[in-house]
């Protein structure tokens, strides 16, 4: 079914940036600051129930075929004779998919129909530059050459706009998805983000105020960034609370694992309740040229648990939180001499959680020899249909228009209607 | 009155913006040697022609295990005697003293703007046995010569077929993994519009070499797994017909070193780290256009680049990488690494990079570190920077294994002492420049004074008084967005 293009959402145009222009405010000594202040606290409270969306990029080109098992096709078995998951080993297989065994640890979800695994998803055309189709995935604006990401549009529906919308957790370099206009932030974890002396009782205040006057000028890039330290650093405080009581409601995150503490860091956020609505959590170790077996084995493991003990470190909390997977590319269909795949193209994603109805999904196209493209998986969904159908179910104030300019989507009802 | 000595800069505006772009940042050191030479061309012109680094150099001593051969180095790893993490972490440290310490500045930025083109990680499972080799003999040597002989190392080395898989290409069964790269990262990139076939020949060029990767990291050419026979790219053929293809591997690469989409890339790349995020096209043509006629001529290039009006034009339009902050820090608090042992302040500041934001050597894809200074600005960036800031601003904390100047030596034997000739003293002394309007309130606002104080009481005489007053002046000095800026 086609959908046709989606309204924009209504309060795109009158985001706090522009406000802040229209009303002559922006560089304008002390007064941004202030009112930047305002805009911060007065939201703090008022978005702590709304729906929240994570989306874990697997970067490096995750192999789908692996994950997504189309076991009822012999040209999948007959393309890797080493390393194809046998069919006896399949978690939850069905007549066509079965799921990677190392996704045991999220049985609970799937039986629960929490958890969607969608086939044959991708770019709308082949890219297997690494760089180029991540950046393509998160900019998901083409023929623009705005550097505006998805995530950041997603923040300008929000009618709130605050730092604490769109975070990017497990790193500090900001991804591409998130880059824009409006305000984010990403971060290793919660601890240690104040501002120099923040607890002592006289050079802490004296300290925020030569800052905010050093860092006034919103116009440049620099007074901006300053701008939004001095934001974060009044909230960080409850957040690093919340992190230090550690995982709640029983959960163990695996140990060691970078997804783990970023996971668990997301969950301290959600559950400090500053209004957080999308966060971004990096996730890479995907691009398996070289003896892909265990070394998936090895990541769908950690992943499926890492995701397992953030639900239930969630609490009531997951009811409010849908998970995404993105990946830039798939992987070939046929193995390469090192026992590895090099960059292909269709791929699977897996949403979870919060609105999904579980199971599996694809416009399977098949591994047919005249199917495949160049040798790979061919691609029958868009990946930005995916996503536009998540916001559709739990962000109805995000105009999936604004969001993918241009996109006309396929349904494939993996998420409950709102 | 009298000005206070020290308040006043002693390079010219364009000097200093030469020296914040092309080195680790301001120092004592750095600015005498800049005015030894008739002006602040000389200086660079001699900085792209350098010689032994003894204080650079000495620092290897602290990191004995980068010595090891890559046998060694794998059999220490296999014994649990000396990880490869412990290895990666020894080749950070090494870089961040050099770049501290090394008295041709240029070099080092050049060796970093390189090792970050042709990245590979620190410490990463299938090349740390070679990873310091690769950064001795392929980066450093060529680092200001020809990009033909430099991507000509980088291509060829163990590390690099460790990294990129390209041990396990062979005639029987290609790996793209290093022969893709090769063509959209290091010379002609995407638009240049290779073929899916264009990067199998590209792979297929690039077998016969061989790392024993996980038993001895013998590194080799087998002619037995050379592919042979005639390969196309990008429209160019190869006749590849000798057994041994690393004669017709050099010509490849020298081909596409040659490319004019090459040329493109490296010098948008140049500009973009030292003109700004969003250099004029004109700076990016001019620099491509000498690139082709000096036979990819690194030097050649920079002279260019810093002679384009879009350079000179382009002052503060940078913010500092943490990684470039740590070091810029070290060398404005004129802190001198004097060793590398456990818990030595060396380990803090290798620390401080990763905690802001940028572990060196530690990007996880081949794309190397973004060049685009906005990425990194993000607000927890900037809270833990404006933090570290206060750490190493601190005048009289005890410092493992480094130096810095007494207390007695930063205060100006003026009596008495008015706070905003203080703040300038320190800021000139910091940053080779007077501190702005905003830096000098800062510094009284913490304080608790008023900016026209004046020291001149017997007890704000005293140096315990002074060193605290000093570490909150530092403090402003470096938490103000031109110090943060380059």
């Amino acid at each position: 079914m086609t959908d046709g293009h989606d309204a924009s959402c209504a309060d795109y145009g009158v985001t706090r940036r522009n406000l802040l222009k229209s009303a002559g405010l922006i560089g304008m000594a002390g007064v941004s600051t202030a009112m930047f202040g305002d805009v911060l606290t007065s939201t703090a409270y008022g978005a702590t129930t709304g729906n929240i969306l994570v989306v874990l990029s697997l970067r490096g080109g995750a192999d789908g075929m692996s994950m997504m098992v189309p076991h009822a096709e012999q040209a999948y078995y007959a393309a890797r004779p080493s390393i194809a998951v046998e069919k006896g080993r399949l978690f939850r297989p069905d007549a066509t998919f079965g799921l990677h065994p190392s996704f045991a640890p999220l049985a609970d979800l799937w039986d629960s129909g929490r958890m969607a695994a969608i086939h044959a998803v991708g770019l709308p055309t082949p890219n297997r530059s690494h760089f180029e189709a991540m950046e393509l995935v998160e900019d998901a604006d083409p023929g623009s050459s705005e550097r505006i990401g998805w995530l950041n549009r997603v923040i300008g529906c929000f009618t709130s706009t605050d730092v604490f919308d769109g975070i990017q957790v497990g790193s500090t370099v900001m991804p591409t998805s998130l880059i824009g206009p409006e305000p984010s932030f990403a971060t290793s974890d919660f601890t240690s983000l104040s501002a120099p002396w923040a607890d002592h009782a006289t050079l802490g205040p004296r300290m925020r105020s030569v800052l905010s006057n050093m860092y006034r000028d919103a116009g440049t890039v620099i007074g901006r960034a300053g701008q939004e330290a001095i934001a974060l650093d009044r909230r960080t405080g409850t957040i690093s609370a919340e992190e230090k009581k550690g995982p709640q409601n029983g959960a163990v995150y695996p140990q060691y694992n970078e997804l783990g503490e970023a996971l668990a860091s997301s969950a301290a956020l959600i559950r400090a309740g500053v209004g957080v609505r999308a966060i971004a959590v990096d996730f890479g170790g995907w691009d398996h040229h070289v003896d892909i077996s265990w070394r998936i084995s090895h990541q769908i493991d950690q992943m499926s648990k890492s995701i397992a003990a953030f639900l239930t470190d969630l609490g009531p909390h997951a009811s409010r939180v849908t998970i995404v997977t993105l990946s830039e590319f798939g992987r070939r269909l046929g193995q390469n001499g090192a026992a590895g795949l090099d960059h292909g193209y269709g791929n699977a994603v897996f949403a979870l959680g919060a609105g999904v109805q579980g199971g599996y999904y694809a416009n399977w196209p098949t591994l047919a020899t005249g199917k495949q493209i160049d040798g790979d998986l061919a691609v029958t969904t868009d990946y930005r249909s995916v996503l536009a159908e998540i916001l559709q179910a739990r962000f109805p104030e995000v105009g999936v228009g604004t969001v993918f300019p241009g996109l006309s989507r396929t349904s494939l009802g993996f998420m409950s209607p709102y | 009155m009298v000005d206070l000595p020290g308040t006043q800069p002693r390079l010219p505006e364009y000097a200093q913006h030469l020296v914040r772009r092309f080195t680790y940042g301001h120092h004592g050191r750095l600015e005498a040697d800049v005015l030894r030479h008739r002006d602040a061309d000389a200086w660079f012109e001699a900085q792209l022609s350098p010689g032994r680094d003894a204080e650079a150099d000495a620092t290897l001593a602290w990191f004995p295990h980068l010595e090891d051969s890559a046998a060694v180095a794998w059999q220490n790893a296999r014994d649990g005697v000396y990880g490869g993490w412990q290895y990666g972490n020894d080749l950070v440290r090494y870089s961040l003293c050099r770049r501290v310490v090394a008295t041709f500045q240029v070099h080092e930025v050049m060796v970093d703007f390189w090792s970050n083109l042709l990245h590979i990680p620190a410490g990463e499972d299938s090349s740390f046995p070679w990873r310091m080799h690769y950064d001795a003999t392929a980066i450093r040597p060529h680092a200001l010569g020809t990009y033909r002989a430099l991507l000509r190392a980088a291509v060829t080395h163990p590390a690099m077929s460790g990294y990129l898989s390209n041990h396990r290409n062979t005639k029987a069964q290609i790996n793209e993994n290093l022969g893709r790269e090769l063509l959209e990262l290091y010379t002609v990139g995407r638009t240049s519009g290779y073929t899916e076939d264009d990067v199998k020949s590209s792979a297929r060029l690039l077998t016969g070499f061989t790392v024993a990767v996980g038993k001895d990291y013998a590194a080799g050419y087998d002619p037995a797994k050379h592919f042979v026979g005639a390969v196309t790219v990008l429209g160019q053929r190869f006749e590849n017909a000798a057994a041994d293809g690393r004669a017709q591997l050099n010509a490849y690469l020298d081909w596409l070193a040659g490319r004019p989409e090459t040329a493109a890339r490296i010098a948008r790349r140049l500009c973009v780290r030292f003109i700004s995020d969003d250099p004029p096209q004109s700076a990016v043509d001019a620099v491509a256009a000498t690139y082709l006629d000096s036979g990819t001529d690194i030097r050649a290039c920079l002279r260019t680049l810093v002679r384009h009006p879009g350079f000179r034009a382009a002052a503060f339009q940078k913010a500092r990488t943490p990684v470039e902050d740590v070091l810029a820090t070290q060398r404005a608090c004129d802190i001198v690494p004097t060793g590398a042992g456990s818990g030595s302040h060396v380990d803090s500041f290798s620390w401080q990079c990763g905690w802001t934001g940028q572990a060196p050597f530690s990007w996880p894809r081949p794309d190397g570190s973004p060049e685009q200074s906005d990425t990194y600005l993000s607000p927890a960036r900037m809270l833990r920077t404006w933090t570290a800031h206060t750490w190493m601003a601190n005048t009289s904390s005890a410092l493992k294994q480094a130096t810095r100047p007494h207390v007695r030596d930063l205060i100006p034997p003026v009596w008495p002492l008015p706070l905003e000739d203080l703040v300038h003293h320190q800021a000139v002394m910091m940053t080779g420049r007077r501190a702005s309007r905003e830096t000098v309130d800062g510094a009284a606002t913490l304080i608790d004074k008023p900016a026209t104080h004046v020291f001149s009481k017997t007890w704000e005489r005293e140096t315990d008084h002074l060193a605290w007053m000093l570490t909150l002046i530092r403090t402003a000095i470096l938490n103000s967005p031109e110090a943060m800026l380059r």
